[in-house]
């Protein structure tokens, strides 16, 4: 009896404990789970700009730009006229590429370089590399390094910019204009414009510049005007280029409601073409960037709408007649086909630098 | 009683979902082949014992003892082998093709006018039948006539069977309507129809967020196609470029449709409209109204700006249709506080579109100039720009009461000693005149130690406000405390800040907290306000910020530069003390300027000037009321904003403030909520039911202010189909523009949709039936029953 009753109670617990043995090493086979789905990268893009004729400047210029910057030297320059080195470093400027930044950081700082080591430096200031006509090229080199001044830290270019300001300061005339050299004898508008340009810039920089030097300055521009609208060479008179230099000339001097502007502006409605085709081809000028390059800003500057009825015919005339490298020629019957580089580009940077406008960067196109 | 079995035994209703299809199984069958013929062996030899032992009793007894035992054996044995159910199913993946129909108030908008030839085709595109030769006069005005959505709407249902039928066995079609959001139509392939698209349609067309909508919904499973149809203005949400790329990387095309005719309504539009933002009293405002027309070149309209009833300007302009015109209306600002403009052309009689010739802008006109304080490095052209934009200002002056005050580094250093020593604020008195300061990229040698401190002394116990933009050359890494304490970053002092890789430039993102900011608003629509900061061009260089200090309010970050504290916080701005400190991250703001000029930079700067600007003492303040937006859609909601204060110029500090509103048909009262931080501030939201103008009132016109309620003024901007951006859409994904002209519209469709159902067998799931209740109650019930009987047979 005992001996059942151990073997039952013996049975009893082993099944118990087996039980308990199988329950707890028993795995549980896992259930299946879904695989969670997973959704694919999601890029973004930049987003369309509204205008297409937007899209189309800013290709336009980009594509010439990309044509300088393949035309520069090893050693910067791209030319041995400092006004031509010059252009192009604002035609890169105005489409916001500053020095040590983004996409053109060499070919400005190589560029800036070259101007300096390049410049005759005597009189003390001067930019200009060649002789005679060479205000010129000192009134735009002093304009590039104006722009390029308060973006670039470099010491020596603070000195020589405000240096090349006094040499302007000092070279003009009593009659309170400019001419080829730097020396106060003699003075036109043409040479004038890009003194005023360039010291407008520096002044726009905070450098100051003499009132004197400003009052004299408006005196000669408005000596040179037109009654029936226009402003001459040397004296009152019209014709294209001077015409919007006047103007231009007046506007930065701080005088845009001057009475002698609206007559001019309506003349100058005289250079304009019924197509871009005819813009191109018949334009009747001399000098057709020296005119755009003013025009453009002069138009800018007075706004509304002679503004409105300017841009469009100018600006399809360039974006028409762009070459597929990149590059713009000079038109034919304009002088500057005489002067013109062989590279291009004193045209290529003169069409960039018209068609700057439309991006308001630089800070010598402000209103 | 199989389900209540399995249902017992644990199982997973997924399991008795598909009873039918589940198989028995072992974990262990070795138990089960070893385990099982032992045990009958081992029942074998218990009978015998048994029978051998219990002589005396039944052999049915003897029997029934060794079933019980050899049973709880086999059930042990059970058990040991691990039974289990399992579950195989197969799932078949369709890719999705879905139909998208835009839903906006622009679909509204008559689809016409269409040609002879382009009504004939249209009627058949919609299943109309008609006799050969020309066109019936009253059947070619149904047709121009009949709304954008109707056509899209009559469209599909005429080519239901060249659309649908051939799909519906390999798609899954899905269709959805949007406006300014996305509604999933329930439709049926087998049984397709489409509900009628009655009017209004909604505020705007954010047709980027539709079909990334879809995509999200597709989760992953191919997407064979999307079809929109739509007028193709997008007036909100992702740009149809950015959505343009995310479609073609997930493999899916889309199928334009344009849902109106080719050619250009008769249409004078008011697209664009800006103010110098904040005059003073007495000064020019400026208004810029941007224009587009259609065949009206050559014809004069008047732009006609007013205030109320009272014409403040007009301007006279000859219309081009060739591209966007400008025009700049100007008066004099006479009365102080908010001023809601409206600027209107006529229009003609013969336009198609009218509503879009009135748009409203809000000018803030004060009392009083702020005086500010501009100290800046070099002649950077962030200054150059920030600095003649000021002086144009005539909302700011200096102390002296004339333009602001300038100090720049450059030339700073170039005067003699004497003079440098004089030429910031020497006392704490001097500095708090002014409203803001605002410091560049100065060194410390200008920003002396002693100058920060009075500085810091002018922002906490003044008030003065301080907005900071940075530089590389100082900005703020050159600095130490008390400075770096007011600012709203925390920085790494050892970087002179963070340069971006020459391919990958830096990107401006607003965060949530900069799409409502004041100094943010380059538009009043959010919608708009966000693409505009969206389009900006990238930055090259920011400052090296490591994390927002605890009180900031990040404004725009760089998604560009990321830490464990999240994006890097471009602006941002923090309470320090009674002033307000703001930091602009980027040095180069005037990449804002891209062919708008001052409109934008100016615009956040001039914000941000007023927006840390220290406030007056009561005193001097009068009550005013602002609404945002300034103008709205019915169904949305307006913020009002109240500054109340009392005939003293205290501010009036109440729990909450009643604010009376009337308008068409409506006259109500809404309560605003006193603002905990700021005194006499009190805020609210007002949801304006219809159209027409709302006028804010408190206190007996104390203080009022305007709401003008448009019907859709985003959706009326641009009323005609814009193909260009729908081919430009469907190119880039791969898919296709088709003209609902094209009889073969459908087909074509059908023809280009990819993909092919996939069968996928989902991994097999798996339930055990042994570890239940039931298990242990048949082992506790045969136990029993085997003690029962063992001692009803005096066994035991």
């Amino acid at each position: 009896m005992n001996r059942s009753r151990w073997i039952r109670s013996a049975f009893v617990v082993a099944l118990v404990a087996a039980a308990v043995f199988a329950v707890s090493h028993t795995t549980r086979p896992a259930a299946a789970q879904p695989k969670p789905a997973t959704a694919g990268p999601l890029d973004s893009a930049a987003p369309q700009s509204e205008l297409k004729v937007v899209q189309q400047v800013n290709a336009s210029i980009d594509r010439g730009l990309e044509y300088l910057a393949a035309k520069q030297r090893k050693d910067g320059g791209w030319h041995a006229n400092n006004a031509i080195n010059s252009l192009a470093l604002l035609a890169f400027m105005g489409r916001g590429h500053t020095p040590g930044r983004g996409r053109y950081p060499d070919v400005l700082e190589k560029g800036k370089k070259f101007v300096l080591a390049n410049s005759q430096d005597n009189p003390k200031g001067y930019l200009a590399q060649f002789g005679g006509g060479s205000m010129y090229e000192h009134g735009l080199t002093t304009l590039a390094l104006a722009e390029m001044y308060g973006m670039d830290p470099d010491p020596e270019l603070e000195t020589r910019l405000r240096a090349a300001v006094t040499l302007i300061e000092k070279s003009q005339s009593p009659r309170g204009g400019w001419r080829y050299g730097p020396a106060p004898d003699n003075q036109d508008l043409s040479v004038t414009v890009m003194q005023i340009v360039a010291l407008r810039a520096a002044n726009n920089a905070e450098i100051p510049v003499s009132q004197k030097v400003i009052d004299n300055a408006i005196t000669y521009v408005k000596s040179c005007n037109y009654p029936a609208g226009g402003f001459g060479y040397e004296g009152p008179g019209q014709g294209g280029p001077t015409s919007a230099a006047g103007v231009l000339s007046l506007q930065l001097l701080g005088k845009p409601d001057d009475p002698g502007i609206p007559k001019t502006m309506d003349y100058l409605k005289s250079f304009l073409r019924a197509t871009p085709k005819e813009q191109w081809e018949n334009h009747g000028l001399g000098y057709f960037y020296y005119f755009h390059y003013y025009a453009m800003q002069a138009h800018y500057q007075y706004g509304g709408a002679h503004w409105n009825d300017w841009h469009p015919k100018v600006r399809d005339a360039l974006l028409l007649r762009q070459n597929a490298d990149g590059s713009w020629d000079v038109p034919a019957g304009s002088s500057e086909a005489a002067h013109a580089d062989p590279n291009k580009v004193y045209s290529t940077a003169m069409a960039c630098l018209v068609l700057d406008i439309y991006l308001h960067f630089l800070p010598a196109y402000q209103r | 009683m199989l389900n209540w079995l399995l249902r017992q035994a644990n199982v997973g209703d997924v399991f008795l979902e598909h009873r039918g299809e589940l198989t028995y199984h072992v974990q262990y069958p070795l138990a089960v082949v070893v385990g099982l013929p032992l045990v009958l062996l081992v029942g074998a030899g218990i009978y015998v014992l048994q029978r051998r032992n219990l002589k005396s009793s039944p052999r049915s007894l003897v029997l029934a003892l060794t079933i019980c035992r050899t049973f709880i054996l086999v059930l042990l044995v059970a058990v040991m082998a691990g039974p289990f159910v399992k579950l195989e199913t197969a799932r078949e993946n369709r890719p999705v093709f879905a139909l998208v129909f835009d839903r906006s108030q622009s679909m509204d908008l008559n689809a016409g006018p269409f040609s002879d030839e382009e009504a004939r085709r249209i009627t058949q595109a919609t299943g109309m039948h008609v006799a050969e030769g020309p066109l019936d006069p009253e059947m070619r005005t149904a047709i121009n006539q009949q709304s954008r959505a109707r056509l899209a709407h009559a469209a599909v249902t005429a080519k239901r069977e060249q659309l649908i039928g051939p799909v519906s066995t390999r798609f899954e079609l899905k269709a959805y309507t949007f406006a300014r959001d996305i509604t999933p139509l329930g439709v049926d392939a087998n049984n397709f129809s489409l509900p009628e698209p009655t009017p209004p349609g909604g505020p705007s067309s954010r047709i980027g967020d539709a079909i990334q909508h879809v995509l999200k919904e597709a989760a992953g499973r191919p997407v064979a196609g999307i079809v929109v149809f739509t007028d193709g203005e997008s007036t909100g949400g992702i740009t149809l470029g950015e959505v343009a790329q995310v479609c073609r990387t997930a493999n899916a095309p889309v199928f334009a449709v344009p849902t109106g005719a080719a050619a250009k309504a008769r249409d004078v539009s008011i697209v664009d409209v800006s103010t110098s933002g904040q005059v003073t009293v007495g000064d020019t405002a400026r208004v810029g109204v941007v224009l587009e027309s259609q065949a009206y070149d050559g014809k004069s309209v008047k732009v006609v700006v007013r205030d109320g009833d009272k014409v403040l300007d007009t301007k006279e302009i000859t219309l081009r249709s060739a591209e966007q015109q400008q025009v700049e209306l100007t008066f004099t600002a006479q009365e102080s506080g908010p001023r809601y403009l409206v600027i209107e052309v006529p229009p003609f009689p013969d336009e198609d579109h009218k509503t879009n010739n009135t748009d409203v802008a809000l000018l803030r006109v004060s009392d009083e100039k702020t005086k500010v304080l501009y100290v800046e490095g070099l002649p950077r052209w962030d200054f150059r720009f920030l600095k003649n934009a000021m002086r144009r200002d005539t909302g700011l002056t200096g102390r002296d009461g004339k333009q602001p005050d300038i100090v720049l580094e450059a030339e700073w250093r170039r005067k003699p000693e004497v003079e440098r020593a004089k030429a910031l604020p020497q006392t704490l008195e001097e500095l708090a005149a002014y409203h803001t300061v605002i410091l560049g990229d100065v060194s410390p040698k200008l920003l002396t130690p002693a100058f920060l401190e009075l500085l810091d002394q002018a922002v906490r116990e003044k008030g003065v406000g301080l907005l900071v933009e940075v530089g590389p050359q100082s900005m703020p890494h050159d600095y130490d405390r008390p400075l770096l304490d007011l600012l709203p970053v925390q920085i790494d002092r050892k970087a002179t800040g963070i340069y971006a890789p020459a391919a990958k430039p830096f990107k401006l993102e607003l965060t949530p907290d900069g799409v409502l900011h004041e100094a943010m608003q380059l538009y009043d629509e959010p919608g708009r306000n966000q693409a505009a900061w969206a389009q900006m061009l990238p930055h090259q260089w920011c400052v090296a910020a490591v994390r927002p200090s605890p009180a900031a309010t990040v404004l725009a970050s760089n998604p560009n530069v990321v830490n464990n504290y999240g994006k890097l916080s471009l602006i941002a701005w923090q309470p320090a003390g009674k002033g307000r400190v703001m930091l602009v991250g980027t040095d180069s703001t005037w990449l804002w300027r891209q062919n708008v000029g001052d409109r934008f930079f100016y615009k956040f700067w001039g914000q941000a000037i007023r927006f840390v600007a220290r406030t007056e003492d009561a005193g001097k303040k009068k009550s005013w009321i602002e609404i945002k937006p300034i103008r709205a859609q019915p169904g949305e909601d307006a913020t009002v904003e109240l500054r109340a204060y009392t005939e003293g110029g205290a501010p009036v500090e109440q729990p909450s403030l009643p604010v009376e509103i009337s308008g068409p048909g409506t006259r109500t009262s809404l309560v605003l909520d006193a603002d905990p931080n700021t005194k006499g501030r009190y805020v609210g939201k007002y949801r304006v039911p219809t159209v027409g103008d709302f006028r804010f009132q408190y206190a007996n016109r104390m203080a009022e202010a305007r709401l003008r309620m448009l019907a859709a003024p985003e959706e009326m901007r641009y009323p005609n189909v814009n193909r260009t951006a729908l081919k430009s859409l469907a190119d880039t994904t791969g898919g296709e523009m088709v003209e609902l002209t094209d009889p073969e519209w459908a087909q074509k469709i059908v023809a280009q949709l990819k993909g092919e159902p996939k069968v996928t067998k989902r991994p097999p799931s798996e339930a055990t039936v042994w570890d239940n209740w039931m298990v242990l109650a048949v082992l506790v019930v045969v136990y029993a029953l085997d003690v029962g009987m063992r001692r009803l047979g005096g066994l035991s």
